[in-house]
């Protein structure tokens, strides 16, 4: 009886909490508490990043463990400082890399990448930069040297989620830097890979190419990088000819993106 | 009650960091595990209070919002209303402790999530125009993914725990001889 008391009450506040939350009454609390599980978040992704990096080398030694056993100890300190280093190393290049593209015209806002949403059959990572940052709806999300990643699809006061190019659900124009500078539609495929469909059959499109943003959508600016052509399928009795996309970036591994703002 | 309650309200934080902050970045087939529905169905299959799971769900469901990409409110409304027939479920018919009935429950909670969520999603779509539009052979083959991941974690947990504790059962009725 006591149990479902609370189930009913659950429900209520549950109502309360919606309501509340398109009524605006806890903006913010909700902002406190968007804060502090963001950074919980954070702090594990970089914990279990670093435990990863140091699991990652000690599989790849293992060999030169069983060989030197008296050096067990002090291999095991040195690994754990490598790792260290190199993600200090990997972050350092990835920030000079979206310095060289801060030179460029566009404006951005750096972020970094804090968590990320696999439910529901879509691929999502979640900022820590929000609309405090100017970073709006639609906006691309880029990595290195102006690769695109994404799109912001939900902004928060001072986080954001960015769909990437793999989801299924993410659709985006792009142009093959070939003779015929094609024209297609690029998509995710099972949150794996990428696609480029709706190319017109009577254009040439060879693997190795490079695919760029078209600059058809009004926040997407022109000649951001997608990615390489892998292989054509070109089948006559279907209207179109589709690609296979080897991405310029692996997706699995970003930690600090830019968001273009203008 | 107050030690209860910071249990669920530090227990919602480590949730949320684990799935969205350690869990989601594993390789595939790991990064299909969801942590919190496991935790949730396994603490309330272990206990039976259904009323600390409820609370539970409903703060982990609420701080789940600021990461989901659907409508505030969808996933947490879902999750509770899933957990709920789910307890039924429980209740009148896989009533004892044993592997099948986790099994049972873990299947009959996710398909029970994932056809309220497609359903109120569809309504939102056509009526407000707020819903995600989902390729149903993907949505499909996740969804199948998600029921192997957690199946699998489920065994594992469930041998844990008998190996400790000896409350569970591995067979669901016993033979008459």
């Amino acid at each position: 009886m006591a149990s479902r008391r609370v189930v009913y009450l659950t429900f209520i506040i549950l109502f309360f909490l919606i309501s509340s939350h398109f009524l605006g009454w806890i903006k913010y609390p909700e902002i406190f508490l968007n804060r502090i599980s963001l950074n919980v978040s954070g702090s594990v992704r970089n914990y279990s990043q670093g435990v990863g990096n140091f699991f990652q080398r000690w599989t790849s030694t293992r060999g030169v463990y069983d060989e030197n056993n008296k050096l067990r100890n002090q291999i095991a300190d040195l690994l754990f400082n490598r790792s260290e280093l190199e993600q200090l190393k990997a972050e350092n290049d990835s920030l000079r890399a979206q310095l060289n593209f801060a030179k460029s015209k566009n404006k951005f806002t750096l972020a970094n990448v804090t968590g990320k949403v696999n439910e529901l059959s879509s691929n999502i990572i979640i900022i820590d930069k929000g609309s405090n940052y100017n970073i709006r709806n639609g906006k691309p999300v880029v990595a290195n040297d102006g690769i695109l990643i994404g799109k912001i699809i939900k902004v928060e006061n001072n986080s954001s989620l960015v769909r990437l190019l793999s989801d299924s659900q993410n659709k985006i124009g792009g142009t093959v830097l070939n003779n015929d500078k094609t024209i297609g539609v690029v998509s995710g495929e099972y949150n794996l890979g990428l696609k480029l469909t709706m190319i017109p059959l009577t254009e040439t499109v060879n693997p190795g190419d490079l695919l760029i943003t078209s600059g058809l959508e009004t926040d997407i600016p022109r000649g951001l990088l997608i990615g390489q052509i892998e292989n054509v399928q070109k089948e006559l009795y279907q209207p179109f000819q589709r690609a296979d996309i080897k991405p310029a970036i692996d997706f699995s591994k970003i930690s600090i993106v830019s968001v273009i703002t203008e | 009650m107050f030690w209860r309650l910071l249990w669920i309200f530090l227990g919602g934080f480590l949730l949320i960091a684990l799935q969205y902050g350690f869990v989601s970045f594993l390789v595939f087939p790991f990064s299909s595990i969801n942590i919190i529905y496991i935790v949730l169905l396994f603490s309330y299959f272990l206990s039976g209070k259904l009323e600390d799971v409820f609370m539970l769900a409903l703060w982990s469901g609420f701080l789940k919002e600021f990461f989901n990409p659907t409508i505030f409110g969808l996933s947490s409304s879902v999750l509770l209303l899933s957990l709920y027939f789910t307890a039924r479920f429980f209740e009148y018919f896989f009533t004892n402790r044993t592997l099948p009935s986790l099994l049972a429950l873990n299947l009959f909670f996710l398909t029970c999530f994932h056809i309220l969520f497609l359903f109120i999603n569809a309504i939102a779509s056509v009526k407000f125009n707020v819903g995600i539009n989902f390729a149903f052979n993907e949505y499909f083959v996740f969804f199948i993914e998600e029921i192997i991941a957690s199946t699998l974690v489920l065994l594992f947990l469930f041998f844990i725990t008998n190996h400790f504790t000896r409350k569970l059962k591995n067979v669901f009725l016993f033979k008459s001889t």
